[in-house]
């Protein structure tokens, strides 16, 4: 009796260098398969700097929309909003636009900040802004900023 | 036993093809191919944590909401040792205060000028250009340097600024 380790006609009895390709292959597909990542598309919030850019002087001359102000800071290692002399969330600055914004395109957000703020919680306010359709939002620079 | 002397039999050679290395070697080429190509594409891109926002939207949607994304000029922020740097297309550029860096205000009027001359772009009455500015800021970046990358772009007259931001659940 023959001992029939593989079919020879149909396996790879013959040629074993097969089997360690196959295993090569799959063990580089599960590595790919891992590290893997879907690239998810990066998105964007469309702004537009007041005419004049950011000086307040050089630009009051030349629009006449209202202005709000909002003032960023850090309370605690929280986000603090200050606007209409209160102070509030994140949440509240919402509700206080949505409450006190009637039509958003006759607005125009100044947005002042302590340093050592982090951009994301002012571009919170930009994006509160955008909630209400106030398209132009800019900032007031820091003094002396070095 | 008989050999025939100074003949040879030719021999029938069977011509097999191995399929399994060729899908092998197929299947690694094109793997290699999609890895390198995406790499290649995100080459630009410095890694960096955006903030949320769930007004933003996708290139796609900004331009079914004719948002201009033509001739867009990309600026992000890198920390390099401890501070914020600009960086257009791979150069990095010192962030100064009031926004005045020579190096980096030279290069943006370079961008404006040429697509101004091209017909690419147009300023209105109060000199703002129509060519969007899609700043990559990172969410923990400190205002007093952003701040800087701003009024740079405002100082140039581009108004159009697409701040960058990750994807968030719109509500």
């Amino acid at each position: 009796m023959s001992d029939h380790g593989g079919d020879d006609d149909h396996g790879h009895g013959d040629k074993p260098w097969v089997f360690f390709a196959v295993d090569c292959f799959f063990l580089i597909t599960q590595f790919f398969v891992i590290t893997f990542k879907v690239k998810s598309d990066e998105l964007a919030l469309p702004q537009r700097l007041p005419p004049g850019g950011t000086s307040p002087g050089k630009s009051s001359a030349l629009d006449t929309k209202k202005k709000l102000s909002v003032h960023v800071s850090r309370v605690n290692g929280v986000a603090n909003y200050e606007f209409m002399s209160k102070s509030v969330n994140l949440q509240g600055l919402n509700d206080m636009l949505a409450g006190s914004v009637g039509g958003g395109q006759e607005y125009q957000v100044r947005v002042s900040y302590a340093a050592d703020v982090p951009f994301g919680d002012v571009l919170a306010v930009f994006n509160s802004c955008a909630k209400v359709k106030i398209a132009e939002c800019g900032l007031i620079p820091l003094r002396g900023n070095n | 036993m008989s050999k025939k002397k100074g003949m040879k039999k030719p021999e029938e050679t069977k011509v097999e093809v191995d399929m399994i290395p060729l899908i092998d070697i197929i299947v690694l080429v094109l793997m290699f191919l999609i890895i390198v190509g995406d790499t290649a594409a995100a080459a630009n891109a410095i890694q960096m944590k955006l903030p949320r926002a769930d007004q933003a939207f996708s290139d796609k949607e900004l331009k079914e909401k004719n948002v201009r994304l033509e001739g867009r000029i990309v600026i992000q922020m890198a920390n390099k040792e401890g501070k914020y740097m600009a960086v257009i297309n791979n150069k990095s550029y010192e962030l100064v205060a009031g926004g005045s860096h020579k190096g980096l205000l030279d290069y943006l009027d370079e961008q404006v000028q040429w697509q101004l001359g091209k017909g690419l772009a147009k300023k209105d009455s109060v000199g703002a250009l129509d060519i969007p500015v899609k700043l990559r800021l990172p969410e923990e970046a400190p205002m007093r340097d952003v701040e800087r990358v701003v009024m740079t772009c405002a100082r140039v007259g581009l108004v159009n600024v697409q701040y960058a931001a990750e994807m968030h659940f719109k509500k």
